[in-house]
């Protein structure tokens, strides 16, 4: 469903160049969920974005469904963000004169759907993320925990194909971050979404189906078991940005 | 009946609110009004305006929105009127600077091709029409400012609290943005500012704000013949 | 030479040279609230101090005809005298601003008395900075020159009195301080 061939995205900061996302390969089918660890400053955010076509690769491409997200139209990428992606954005980002219903509901009603049934669409999500009685709270009377599950339910509303989640638990405790991760992982496989989740946290990356760690820009492939296969660790960084073999593994160089 | 009041506001921050961001402030403005409020870093301006628009709630004291003290609002109702210019724009809200506009009126209940008509208004007001298919990161400072003081507009505000107003702006656009701000009090809206530089006080009713304490005419009527004291 | 008005002619000179009459009408409008003439036959007393100093000269050719309208250019040396005299002008308005700080100082004992100048002070700056206008940006047709300084004079005067603000913030700070009896003068 995603393909990233080696993607590169650099930032200018304070004088010097910084390459945010340096390389980077990566596959990704539905129903999977893929975990991605690193460092903070490791870039996670940069790649999640340029997934989302929010931003721009400089080299590289990003196809999703086999079509270059930089050759869309506008009006198609704007749909792209609409109906295919579920973004759960780090700082929330949430508007904050609206209740909670009426964020969860925005992207159905950007997309054209009434209001009523929007809300009622957005309803179950606002449910299973635990806000069940809080629909007509403000972001200013929610907690930051709230707040965050509010994004949450945002992004799941409307059932999006591709779900890129920037740290979903950072502001959540153990029991909440525990049910919010089954929660992604169960819509990977129930709905055959893809879940990209950026995480620091080990533990829920343990669940994923699979694990990417992510330093200095470069992607390292991880098993299910969490170790770095050997071969990874013999290559020469003459042999960056191979194609990916045949199984569609990522590559990286170390 | 003024537009906005404040009487006798204090704010505090801290564990023991040993910060005092507002003390004893009053301040009244009425419709077609401008007033600056100048204070240096940490003088409590910022605060004054997020009271102002009922963001935070003040400590003592009452704030009145065209009569009506901000604390009898529901929180959806809270902002109704009242045009806090927000100047971040964050990617969930939408790609262009139009997109964000509209966003905010469709969360609100309007439909969507009235949303798309007035929010092409308000970024026409803010005389940045052409900007309204660019992305938010490739605007301007004064671009972003007039883009913030739009996305108020297009719920058509009768008070518009901005914070540092020409802020980061290049020097030759600094006085269109107080042109923009001044023609929208002539047309009856109140405007409350705040600012650190001096540049923003053209033309308005200033104060200043120095460590949470306000001086200046805190109402338009009163005649400076007599000095004045602190307000409140 | 010394009078405010003398400099301000040969400034008016530098500018565009012009023969009396036209100097005197553009006098009122270049400096309109900032100096006044005490008439307009002054112009004609001044122009004469300024041309015995060698500041300004005639251009040839001008005193012809029979309503003879002599016009002024300023000499090298007249420019190069204005340059001076700006500069010593702003060393002149620094001691000045010393100078009142210093005096304010005097109410150490009496702080009431200095906040109550303070507040005047800051009141007024507010004032004269509400008062500078908001000038539209320069159109394709508006004039370079009164554009110019009608813009430099609205700059000086909004940045002037911001920078006095924060002075203000400081001084009523420490009078304040001073009041509270938190401190002794030292």
């Amino acid at each position: 469903m995603l393909a990233l061939d080696g993607v590169v995205k650099h930032y200018r900061g304070a004088g010097e160049e910084v390459r945010a996302v340096d390389g980077v390969s990566l596959r990704v089918e539905q129903g999977e969920m893929i975990a991605l660890l690193g460092p903070s400053g490791s870039g996670k955010t940069t790649l999640l974005l340029l997934i989302a076509a929010l931003l721009q690769p400089e080299q590289g491409v990003v196809r999703y469904d086999g079509r270059d997200l930089s050759s869309l139209s506008e009006n198609q990428v704007s749909d792209y963000l609409l109906r295919d992606v579920g973004f759960i954005y780090q700082n929330y980002h949430l508007m904050p004169r609206v209740s909670a219903i009426e964020n969860a509901s925005i992207k159905l009603l950007l997309g054209g759907v009434g209001m009523r049934k929007a809300q009622a669409r957005a309803t179950p999500w606002l449910q299973r993320v635990g806000l069940g009685d809080s629909f007509e709270r403000t972001p200013g009377e929610l907690s930051g925990g709230e707040r965050q599950r509010v994004a949450i339910a945002r992004a799941l509303t409307g059932e999006p194909r591709l779900i890129l989640a920037d740290e979903p638990t950072g502001n959540l405790d153990s029991a909440r971050s525990e049910q919010i991760v089954a929660l992604l992982h169960s819509i990977a496989h129930e709905r055959g979404a893809a879940v990209l989740i950026a995480t620091h946290d080990a533990e829920a990356a343990a669940i994923a189906d699979r694990r990417c760690t992510l330093r200095d820009g470069r992607l390292h492939d991880g098993r299910r078991d969490g170790e770095l296969p050997k071969a990874l660790t013999l290559r020469s960084p003459a042999l960056e940005r191979r194609a990916p073999n045949a199984q569609g593994e990522p590559s990286g160089a170390l | 009946m003024s537009v906005l009041e404040l009487e006798h506001v204090s704010k505090c921050y801290g564990q023991l609110n040993e910060h005092v961001a507002l003390c004893d402030a009053s301040l009244k403005i009425e419709a077609g009004e401008m007033v600056v409020v100048w204070g240096m870093r940490r003088s409590g301006r910022s605060t004054l305006l997020r009271i102002a628009a009922g963001i935070e709630k003040p400590d003592t004291g009452v704030v009145r929105f065209e009569g009506q003290d901000l604390r009898a609002r529901s929180s959806r109702a809270l902002g109704e009127g009242i045009g806090y210019c927000r100047k971040r724009f964050s990617p969930s809200e939408g790609r262009l600077v139009i997109d964000q506009l509209i966003t905010g009126l469709i969360a609100r209940g309007l439909p969507p091709t009235l949303a798309g008509s007035r929010a092409r208004a308000a970024l026409e007001r803010a005389e940045i029409g052409a900007c309204a298919t660019l992305r938010p990161a490739e605007l301007d400072y004064a671009e972003a400012v007039r883009a913030a003081i739009a996305r108020s507009l297009a719920f058509a505000p009768k008070l518009l609290l901005i914070d540092e107003p020409t802020i980061g702006v290049d020097l030759l656009a600094r006085d269109g943005i107080l042109m923009l701000l001044h023609s929208l009090a002539q047309q009856g809206m109140a405007i409350l500012a705040s600012t650190g530089e001096s540049t923003s006080l053209s033309g308005a009713r200033a104060l200043t704000l120095s460590d949470g304490e306000l001086y200046g005419q805190p109402a338009r009527e009163l005649a400076t013949v007599v000095p004045l004291r602190r307000t409140g | 030479m010394q009078s405010a008005v003398h400099w301000a002619l040969l400034g008016l000179v530098i500018e565009r040279p012009s023969y009396g009459y036209e100097l005197a009408h553009r006098f009122e409008h270049a400096y309109d609230g900032m100096l006044q003439l005490s008439g307009f036959s002054y112009v004609y007393t001044a122009l004469d101090t300024l041309l015995c100093r060698g500041m300004i000269e005639e251009i040839s050719g001008t005193r012809t005809g029979r309503q003879p309208k002599p016009r002024y250019r300023a000499t090298a040396e007249g420019v190069r005298s204005y340059q001076e005299r700006l500069i010593a002008q702003m060393r002149e308005d620094f001691r000045r601003s010393r100078l009142f700080a210093r005096q304010l100082a005097v109410f150490a004992q009496e702080p009431e008395i200095a906040l109550d100048v303070i507040e005047r002070y800051g009141q007024a700056c507010l004032e004269e900075a509400g008062e500078t206008p908001v000038l539209a940006p320069a159109g394709p047709c508006a004039d370079p020159v009164s554009g110019l300084a009608a813009r430099l004079v609205s700059e000086e005067r909004r940045l002037a009195m911001g920078a006095r603000l924060p002075w203000i913030d400081y001084a009523r700070r420490e009078f304040k301080a001073l009041a509270a009896g938190r401190i002794q003068p030292r």
